[in-house]
């Protein structure tokens, strides 16, 4: 199971240099619930689980601010912010259909059964 | 679209239509595109029983996005396929892009669609952070925009202005100037101040807008809006409307506030007219369509006849239309709409995330335009083809097989004349304006050198980068394409061979 915080966050992980991986405590990805509110670094991000794997986005929208946690998903490499229907793109974190704004995105991997993240280049 | 039946009664419905004091059960007549008295309809007209239907003028929706950053692939589906049969273009062109929008667009929508352009040469960028910038505007070029409008007579329904703000009144007289020379109401937008530095001379636009002229958004939620901290009406609001300045809901992605609306509402501050805003950014909701709007001012407390007159007859006359649109009189063209009350529990959001419940809802189910029937297609609008631009990276669109030779010798020397030029919209937190005309200049002139009309050379463009077709300002549009991907593409689809002659 996940552990969570009162604000539906994946237990707090220990910091790490600024573009290594860093592990998720607490977080079973076999077990846990997707799209995951979680921090990279203190950062708030978001973990997704699409058909390629994980991806890890910067948890607000660049536009207003609001939450991505429960995006819509278009297709399987995009994500569309709830309240104005910003797009972007998983890959690169490039708005699609708002240019200039764009999200960090984050690698995320399954290992020894814990899921580790980091920046994507 | 359905065939045309030269004559069709509409039979048995509840008649509304506030330019004739009409609001019973009536028939409607039309005939060769008109609208007729039914006592002369010849013995095999159509016969359509529209019993438990309501029939009104068309409606008009005098502030859509088809065009441009915020436009859809397929215009219509917002317009005669959700029973709107004209609409306005609310800023999408300016006078520097009017031709590319009318090379793209003119004709080739069963809704009429008419023009309200931006004080900016460009049009709308879209963009937030740069949209309030008062160097975006560039120039105001009057002798252009004077014989635009000689011109293309009727096409320009009002100058639209954003009521920016941190600049005094300059903005807004510069506008308000330019749309008397052009005899034009002035369209304000009066939205989004919470991006804009030195907020509070937004407010200048009740001082400077005179009676006919249009302000837009009144029930946003947003900074610099029609209420006091306490939630009153400004008195200067007030002040602006007993002067005959027109207040328009607007809807938008950002503008409809329930908090506000039945604050404003229950100080009978009311709208009188009703648009929609429908953009890319609230066609999948909360805005949906015009009937969605309509029916939350319905909830608010206003009147159904009332509802109908601020999208027909009150619209026609503030634009200047009544010869020809929002009346069901004789003689006028046939543009119709027809829809039905629908009963149940209906939850209409605002575009803060607060929702109100309804028990009712105005659901269009067939318009005639000029005499043409067209069945509603609500959900149309929704396809993801109609919204999202989807940028063709890693492969050549179909429809580039298409283009002509002209069109690929052309996108050949638009690489080449490109390839000095450097840019990235990503590569800076705000858009380089000026690298958007710099675009928008190398784009005509490889035109103009090349003798290609207009909509073959924007279409080459698209055609080779899009995978749906779209119509946006070709300068802005560029910018937003990987400068690489765009050299690469363009000299790939200019050396290919053509299917066509």
């Amino acid at each position: 199971m996940t552990e969570r915080t009162q604000t539906g966050e994946s237990a707090v992980s220990e910091q790490v240099g600024a573009n290594d991986w860093q592990r998720l405590d607490g977080v079973d990805p076999a077990t846990a619930e997707f799209p995951l509110r979680t921090r990279y670094n203190g950062q708030p991000i978001v973990v997704l689980r699409t058909a390629s794997g994980y991806r890890g986005i910067q948890r607000s929208c660049p536009h207003q601010k609001r939450s991505l946690h429960d995006a819509h998903f278009q297709g399987d490499s995009m994500i569309r912010c709830r309240s104005h229907g910003f797009v972007y793109r998983l890959s690169d974190g490039r708005g699609v259909n708002c240019p200039g704004f764009r999200i960090q995105v984050y690698d995320v991997k399954a290992e020894d059964g814990s899921l580790l993240v980091r920046p994507a280049s | 679209m359905n065939a045309p039946a030269t004559a069709t009664l509409l039979k048995g419905a509840h008649v509304i239509d506030p330019s004739r004091n009409i609001d019973r059960i009536a028939d409607v007549a039309i005939a060769d595109g008109k609208i007729c008295d039914p006592q002369r309809l010849p013995a095999n007209a159509q016969v359509i029983d529209a019993a438990g239907s309501y029939v009104t003028p068309g409606w008009i929706d005098l502030h859509v996005h088809v065009y441009g950053t915020l436009g859809f692939a397929d215009p219509d589906s917002i317009g005669i396929y959700q029973g709107v049969t004209s609409y306005v273009e609310a800023g999408g062109p300016g006078i520097g892009t009017m031709d590319e929008f009318l090379s793209l667009l003119e004709g080739k929508t069963v809704t009429s669609l008419y023009a309200g352009p931006f004080l900016r040469p460009m049009g709308i960028l879209g963009l937030s952070f740069i949209e309030s910038e008062v160097r975006s505007l560039t120039d105001v070029p009057i002798a252009d925009w004077i014989d635009f409008h000689k011109a293309h007579p009727g096409l320009l329904r009002y100058l639209k202005v954003g009521s920016m703000s941190g600049y005094g009144a300059g903005v807004m007289k510069l506008a308000k100037g330019l749309a008397e020379i052009l005899a034009l109401p002035l369209y304000a937008h009066i939205g989004e101040h919470q991006l804009q530095p030195g907020k509070e001379s937004a407010y200048d636009i009740y001082r400077v807008a005179e009676a006919g002229d249009i302000v837009t958004h009144i029930y946003h939620g947003n900074q610099c809006g029609i209420l006091d901290a306490d939630g009153k009406v400004l008195p200067l609001v007030r002040q602006a409307k007993a002067r005959g300045i027109l207040f328009d809901v607007g809807f938008g992605g950002y503008n409809f506030s329930w908090d506000v609306a039945e604050a404003a509402y229950s100080q009978d501050f009311l709208p009188d007219l009703i648009s929609s805003d429908l953009q890319q950014f609230n066609v999948l909701g909360p805005c949906y369509s015009l009937a969605n709007v309509m029916t939350c001012i319905l909830k608010l407390g206003m009147p159904l006849p009332e509802v109908v007159n601020c999208v027909t007859s009150k619209v026609a006359r503030a634009l200047g239309m009544t010869g020809f649109a929002g009346s069901l009189k004789p003689g006028m063209p046939a543009d119709v709409t027809v829809f039905r009350i629908e009963s149940g529990a209906f939850e209409l959001a605002d575009t803060r995330s607060q929702s109100r419940m309804t028990d009712r809802r105005l659901v269009p189910t067939m318009a005639f335009k000029a005499g043409v029937r067209v069945d509603c297609e609500m959900e149309r609008c929704r396809s993801e083809q109609n919204w999202l631009l989807q940028f063709a990276e890693d492969h050549v669109p179909d429809r580039a097989k298409w283009l002509s030779s002209r069109q690929r010798g052309f996108l050949t020397a638009l690489a080449t004349r490109l390839a000095p030029i450097q840019w990235d919209l990503y590569a800076s937190e705000r858009l380089d304006y000026q690298k958007a005309l710099e675009l928008q200049r190398a784009f005509h002139e490889v035109r103009l050198q090349q003798g290609l009309p207009m909509g073959e050379a924007l279409t080459a463009v698209f055609d080779s980068l899009l995978d749906h077709p779209f119509t946006m300002q070709v300068g802005l549009f560029l910018l937003r394409v990987d400068r690489s991907l765009v050299l690469k593409r363009l000299s790939e689809v200019g050396i290919g061979r053509s299917k066509v002659a």
